[in-house]
């Protein structure tokens, strides 16, 4: 209840600070609305070579592409400005200030920053999940699709472990710029089907670092048929995941010298 | 030593200083996304059961995306910021009183670092060709390669004027990041960084062939890897010849114009 009433805080702060700098603000959700033009004019364009992508029907890849516009806007909205900071905060000293408060330190790097504009990019991508789930011509349930939900917004949790695995070592290498890259690009194997990966770069995708999983996986056990091993291993892998950010993190702050660092 | 040398030998120090930065993104970062792409275009082709699509064989389209996501490194030379930063806090007054011109310092900085990354593209290319491309390695193919070089060099001084534009902004907003990274989104799809330009709809590449972002990408990776003849090159090489003196006046007026804005305070 505590870390909720903060959350609220942090919520009314992130608003008021946000329309402090309008323009600022509107070329924000210009942005995003460019990156979800390019995502869908990607596939659009692909789809004009081939009928099928990895066994999945261009209304199919629609709803797989409208999901990651979705994981992409929620990890916006709520992470993404947060895990932009962290690694100056470990390079300038500032995580001090964070460490002698009164709550979990991770909860409060992780969640302070509330990106408002990107709430507004948040109900755009809503509005193209919609449209794509209407075209979608795969039959489904409302279970079904809530049970897809649950996925996806797990699938966004995994998005925010991954980054946050790959800001870490700043405590260990002072510039985050190279790791936070890395992640960057890696990001693009979240924007495609996992059925197209195969051998090393599979077990690499699935396993170690699961960017496949965070919406290939919900999106085919979306469109089925269902398989327990599947979700077996979204759910095993998530938590593993989990597991080994929180040890990181603490590895982390272990070796955390202060100022300049 | 002359100052433009002084210039380059600093930034140079720079570049390599983060050593582990460097690594992980040459290697890493330029190999993730090959392979990303290597495995979407395999599955298509099966999918498709056919050798050539769009007039590529998986070979070729290997290679294009090697160079594709090197060619966009080029292009960015250093990161979104390099000047809205110093013009919001007021770190411009150093180059405004040093006795060199600001946006020539700027540009050689820039250029500095495309240069490095234009060796790095030649050197992963020529290992990829070796590695990817079963046919005997000739001549034209070096020369080829020397000049996308040079092209790509051109190319990254237009972007680089491009970006000026959207940085120069920041005399008059609090934060331009947003349109660096937007310039940054449509230069990588209209450029052809994403997908081939062969593959767009005929009537959006009627329209991509009087703009500059096709000699972004597309012009010099297609020059490189002999798709395009000597001719189509150079067509796109001179629509960016045409472009460059028009970026390059709008960036001379525009920081005119918000030098007469400037506080020299930070905001």
């Amino acid at each position: 209840m505590r870390y909720l009433r903060l959350y609220l805080h942090f919520l009314r702060f992130s608003f008021s600070r946000a329309m402090e700098f309008r323009l600022d603000f509107f070329f924000k959700i210009i942005m995003d609305c460019m990156f979800y033009v390019v995502n869908l004019g990607f596939y659009k364009i692909l789809f004009l070579t081939t009928p099928m992508l990895a066994g999945w029907s261009e209304d199919q890849t629609m709803v797989f592409v409208a999901s990651y516009l979705l994981v992409d806007a929620l990890h916006m909205t709520v992470f993404a400005s947060n895990m932009w900071w962290l690694p100056y905060y470990v390079n300038r000293g500032d995580l001090d200030s964070y460490l002698t408060r009164p709550v979990s330190t991770l909860f409060f790097v992780s969640l302070r920053d509330f990106a408002a504009n990107s709430f507004v990019n948040l109900l755009i991508a809503l509005a193209i999940f919609v449209y794509a789930l209407s075209e979608l011509q795969t039959p489904y349930t409302p279970g079904q699709l809530v049970f897809y939900l649950g996925c996806v917004l797990n699938g966004w949790l995994l998005h925010y472990v991954l980054q946050m695995v790959f800001i870490i070592p700043v405590f260990w290498t002072q510039s985050g710029k190279g790791f936070n890259d890395f992640f960057f690009s890696m990001t693009m194997a979240i924007e495609r089907p996992d059925l197209v990966y195969r051998g090393v770069l599979r077990w690499l995708l699935t396993l170690v670092l699961p960017f496949a999983l965070i919406v290939s996986f919900p999106a085919r056990l979306f469109f089925g048929p269902t398989t327990p091993h599947l979700f077996l291993h979204l759910a095993f892998v998530t938590l593993g995941a989990w597991g080994f950010m929180l040890w990181f993190w603490k590895k982390g702050l272990r070796a955390y010298s202060s100022a300049s660092s | 030593m002359s100052w433009p040398a002084r210039v380059v030998s600093t930034e140079l120090r720079k570049i390599i200083a983060y050593r582990s930065d460097f690594w992980v993104n040459f290697l890493g970062q330029t190999l993730i996304q090959l392979f990303i792409a290597r495995a979407l275009w395999q599955s298509i082709f099966e999918s498709n059961g056919t050798g050539v699509i769009g007039g590529f064989t998986l070979g070729q389209m290997t290679l294009y995306y090697l160079l594709a996501p090197l060619t966009m490194k080029i292009l960015m030379g250093e990161n979104i910021g390099f000047l809205s930063r110093e013009i919001y806090d007021g770190g411009l007054n150093r180059y405004l009183v040093w006795p060199l011109p600001p946006l020539g310092y700027k540009l050689l900085t820039y250029l500095t670092y495309s240069t490095f990354y234009i060796a790095q593209l030649g050197l992963l290319y020529t290992l990829g060709r070796f590695l990817l491309d079963e046919r005997p390695y000739e001549l034209s193919e070096f020369l080829r390669l020397v000049l996308g070089m040079g092209y790509l060099f051109v190319a990254a001084a237009g972007y680089f004027c491009m970006m000026c534009l959207c940085e120069l902004v920041a005399f008059w907003a609090d934060n331009t990041w947003t349109l660096g990274v937007m310039l940054r989104f449509v230069a990588a799809f209209l450029g052809g960084a994403f997908l081939p330009l062969t593959f767009f709809p005929e009537a959006i590449r009627d329209v991509i062939q009087y703009l500059p972002f096709a000699a972004f990408v597309s012009g010099p990776v297609n020059l490189i890897l002999g798709r395009s003849t000597p001719l189509e090159a150079m067509q796109s090489f001179l629509v960016m010849l045409v472009w460059l003196p028009i970026l390059g006046l709008s960036v001379r007026a525009l920081w005119k114009r918000g030098n007469l804005q400037y506080t020299g305070v930070g905001m």
